[in-house]
This record gives structure tokens, sequence and C-alpha cells, in this order.
């Protein structure tokens, strides 16, 4: 029952070495983007090609209008007496890719989990795709299947297969029935080149082959924007580049994501913006040529100097 | 009584049977009430409602403090003065309510063992708590308990002979029943001790055989 797909093969190539398109007019594709099955991609691509053209043209600098995914105001979080966010400020327009890096323990996770409520912070506003979400809200779950979220330690379910992994989320809790379930499983594997593997067990399959199906079990649930906590830091360094381009490829097509990473070669190549935290708060932000290349905070610097 | 006769074994041996067939019913019926017993009480002892938590706390520290011999004697005459019930269906319970405890004990700590990132992943998918632990933690908890649930019920299926201190005709009885009146003791002991030992031994390969199974299914790297 499960097709060997090699196309995502010559794809996964092509794919990689294209370079990156203007970001702005990435949610004019966000629509469709995850519906696309292997085949579809040739046609989406071209169709996307066509609507950047456009919206190049339309673009003329009325950034203002694509509007606002993620919409964080006076963030501030306790454990305890500890205050490891102290008012945070972000906003995130649709489309958007925005990298995440400063040091262990500067509240990184713990900024990306708020903005999912598996943290609730203390005080400041969370508004997505416009919406004001009370942290005491009973619907907090509706809220989780628009946020899309990847951990750094992939947290598949051992006792499913692959499949099973990537439609637990549309059975049960978008009710689904399980035919259609796997049809868009099948795709959904499809894009991040696991789809061979639907039957195996998590268990059978490596750390960077277990990281892409968590990222298809996250996209199945056509999230409007998607987490990443150090996606590839729990990777051998060889299987990290396969997980980094399935993340590639979907910021091209327009996905609103949040990365935490120390990638920085893939920060510099694939975010509009690179903010960097340091102990609980957002010290600088900027493109990421610019963050990287001519910080101006001194703690920015360091920190570069540190890892770069 | 230093005169004993093994050869008598063979005789009685059959007559064993339906002795043997009231352990197995009454340790069954136990167990099957202590599962429910257990699994509800893990969950109330692990619900982040402090109240709940009271509750099972309070009767597993009660059960795990008592003696079972006492806890059943309670049972028995304690109902038997406010609804009348038989020896057998009271035994059932008391062992039932006794194993509850300590199946709790169980389940919780398997629950326990799941790792965090398992809920955490349920949660980003939008599902609810609810729907977390019956389809993401208690499947993998299950796993985990059948070691020490196997452990378990191989305890209740030899504490079912304290069932013999309020007359139910279980081996234990019937074995100490026998051996008076045929002046017998030791012989009939040994038969009742091969039966248990037959019965253990099963309830161990059991265990074993599905301890085997679930760890293939999740772990299918030997494939
Ligand atoms: N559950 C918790 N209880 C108490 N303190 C916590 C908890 N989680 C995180 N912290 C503290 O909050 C601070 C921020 O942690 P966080 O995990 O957000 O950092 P991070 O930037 O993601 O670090 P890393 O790069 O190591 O992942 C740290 O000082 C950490 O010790
Ligand atoms: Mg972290």
């Amino acid at each position: 029952m499960v097709e060997i797909n090699d196309k995502y093969i010559e794809k996964k190539g092509a794919t990689g070495s294209k370079t990156k398109e203007e970001p702005a007019p990435k949610n004019i594709v966000v629509a469709n983007s995850i519906e696309e099955s292997s085949e579809g991609i040739d046609i989406a691509d071209r169709l996307k090609e066509e609507k950047i053209l456009e919206a190049d043209i339309e673009k003329k600098g009325d950034d203002l209008e694509i509007p606002i995914m993620i919409q964080i105001k006076n963030l501030s979080k306790w454990y305890g007496k500890h205050k490891v966010l102290k008012n945070i400020n972000l906003s995130v327009k649709t489309g958007e890719v925005v990298v995440v890096i400063g040091a262990s323990g500067s509240g990184k996770s713990t900024m990306l989990r708020c903005i999912n409520f598996l943290e609730k912070a203390q005080k400041g506003i969370i508004s997505i795709d416009g919406k004001e979400i009370s942290v005491k809200s009973k619907k907090l779950h509706l809220i989780r299947q628009e946020v899309g979220m990847v951990f750094q330690h992939f947290n598949l379910f051992p006792h499913r297969t692959i499949m099973g992994n990537v439609i637990e989320g549309l059975v049960k809790v978008k009710g689904m029935s399980s035919h259609e379930a796997i049809e868009r499983g099948k795709k959904m594997l499809d894009k991040v080149g696991m789809l061979e593997k639907a039957d195996t067990y998590p268990s059978m399959i490596s750390g960077g082959q277990q990281q892409r199906v968590a990222i298809a079990r996250a996209l199945a649930m056509e999230p409007k924007v998607m987490l990443f906590d150090e996606p590839t830091s729990a990777l051998d360094p060889e299987l990290v580049g396969d997980v980094l381009l399935v993340m590639k490829k979907l910021a091209k097509e327009g996905m609103t994501m949040i990365v935490v990473t120390h990638e920085m070669g893939f920060a510099r190549e694939v975010a509009d913006r690179v903010i960097f935290v340091d102990e609980g708060e957002v010290i600088e932000e900027g493109a990421p040529n610019i963050i990287f290349d001519n910080a101006q905070n001194p703690r920015t610097k360091e920190f570069l100097s540190k890892i770069l | 009584m230093n005169n004993w006769d093994f050869s008598v074994i063979p005789k009685y041996f059959t007559s064993f049977m339906p002795y043997a067939w009231m352990t197995v019913q009454v340790t069954v019926f136990g167990l099957l009430i202590g599962l429910v017993l257990g699994l509800g009480f893990a969950l109330l002892r692990l619900s982040k409602l402090k109240i709940l938590n009271y509750p099972a706390k309070a009767y597993i520290w009660a059960i795990r403090g008592t003696p079972l011999l006492l806890q059943l004697l309670f049972i028995y005459f304690g109902l038997v003065t406010i609804v009348v019930i038989d020896k057998i269906p009271a035994a059932c319970i008391a062992l039932g309510i006794h194993n509850g405890a300590y199946i709790a004990e169980i389940f919780r700590g398997s629950i326990q063992s799941v790792d965090r990132g398992q809920r955490e992943a349920g949660l980003s998918l939008g599902m609810t708590s609810g729907k977390i632990m019956k389809n993401i933690i208690l499947p993998q908890a299950f796993k985990r308990a059948v070691p020490p649930l196997g452990n378990q019920f191989i305890i209740a299926l030899k504490d079912s002979s304290l069932a013999s201190a309020i007359s139910v005709g279980e081996l234990l009885l019937h074995a100490r029943q026998l051996g008076s009146s045929q002046y017998q003791l030791m012989e009939m002991l040994t038969i009742a001790a091969i039966y248990y030992l037959f019965m253990t031994t099963v309830l161990t390969v059991i265990s074993n055989l599905v301890e085997k199974k679930l760890k293939v299914s999740d772990n299918k790297s030997t494939i």
C-alpha cells in the first residue's frame, strides 16, 4: 500500500538548490500549499511563480497590508519568583519566517510554548490571526489546532505507525474518517519524503526521519503557524540537512514560521527576521544579514561571536 | 503423622478440581474489580484537582496499611450487617478492593513513566486532556504495566487462599478439611501446592508472552 516515491528524491535536490524567493508574497500562496502532493508540486511551483510575479508588481511597499498572524504584547512569564520572560513584544506577519536565537536558558522555548499555551504567561496579550486569546480560555485545544509545533525530541507516538502518527489528530481531533485521513496523511508524508515508511514504527527510523514525520503530523492539521523548538539539535549532524530542507520548502510555500534554532546558515538563508533573546528579553531584531554582520547590541555581538 | 504416604496423591488429586476452579473464579473476579478500581483510583490520584487526590491517597494508604485477612473479615462481617451477601462475592469484593490499591499504584507509576513530551505532542495537535489520556498515554502505560501486573496477579491468586477464613470452598480449605478428616494433611497440602504451582506457572508464562509481544510491537527493530 505504500508507494515508493523516488520523485521526491529528485525534487529534493531541485528545491534545495533554488534560491529563496522574496519573502513578502508568501502569504498569497499559503492557502493551498499544504494540500500539494508530489505530483502537484510542479503545478504548484508554477502557480507560485506566477503569483510571485503578480505580487511583485502589486507589492511596491504596501507591506502593511499583510495581515499579522501572531501578535505578542508585553508578555511576562514567571516560574515561581523567577521571571523568565520580560515584557516580550513580537509580531509576526502571515508568511513570515522568524528565527529566534539566544543562549541556553534565555527563554526561547518558554516564549514559543506560550504561543500555543503549553505554558501560560501571567501577563500580556497573545493574538493569533487577529483573535486575542486568554490563557483562561476553555477552548485552548481549538486554538492549538491552528498552531503546529515541532519539538526538539520529535515526540512521536511510539505505539502508532508513522501513518498512525500523522492521522492521529485528523481522526481524533478533526473527526475525519480514517479513509480521508489516510489520503491526507499520504500527501503529508510524501511532502516530507517519508511515505515509504508509512507502515513502520517510529523506533525503526532515524532521528531525522522521525523529525520529518513530526513535521508532517503537525502539517496535517493545516495549522496557520508552525513553531519549531530546536528541531535539529537532537540530530546527528548528517541528518540535519534533510530536516532543514523540509523546513525551507515549507517556508517557500508561505508557511508562517517561528523557529528557535542554532542553525545560523538556515537563519541566514530562510529567515525574514532574526530575533535575539537574552535573559527573557528581546534585545535585538532585524534582517538576518543585519543581525549577523552588523549587530548593534554588545550582548548580541558577544553571543554571535561564541556561536558563529 | 510422620508416616507420610504420598501414594494417596493420585487418589485424591481430581477431587481438588472444583476447588481449584473456585480459586480461579475468586481470583479472576477479584482482579477484575481490582483493575477497575485500580484504574479509577490511579486517575483520581493523578488528577490536577487536589480534592480528587485525597480519596485516592486515603484508599491506598488504608488498604496497604492493613492485612488482607483483616480486610476480608471486615468486609464479610461488616457487609452482612447491612446487606445479605454470600461469602463468595464477599471474597471477590475484598480481593478486588485489596488488589485495587496495589493496581492503582502500578497504573500510577506506568502513567507517570510516559514521557511528558507525549502529552505535549497531543496538546499541540489540539487534543483535549481526556483524549490524550485515552489515546496516547494509557495505551503506552498499559504496556509498561504488564510486568508488574503479572506479578500482582500471581500474588492475588495465592492471596485468594485467605478466603478459606470465611469458608469459601477453595483449594486451601479443601486441602485442610480433607487433610484433617483423613489424617493426611501433608499429602493434601502437597496436592494443593501442586495446583497452585501449576496455576502460577501458567500465569508467569502468559505474562512473559504478553510482555514479549508488546515489546515487539513497540520496538520492531528486531525484524
Ligand atoms: N518548568 C519550569 N519550571 C521552572 N523553571 C523553568 C521551567 N522551564 C524553564 N524554566 C527556566 O526558565 C528559563 C528559560 O528556559 P527556556 O527553556 O525557555 O530556555 P531556552 O532559551 O529555551 O534554553 P535552551 O536553549 O537551553 O533550550 C530557564 O532559566 C529555565 O531554567
Ligand atoms: Mg529551549
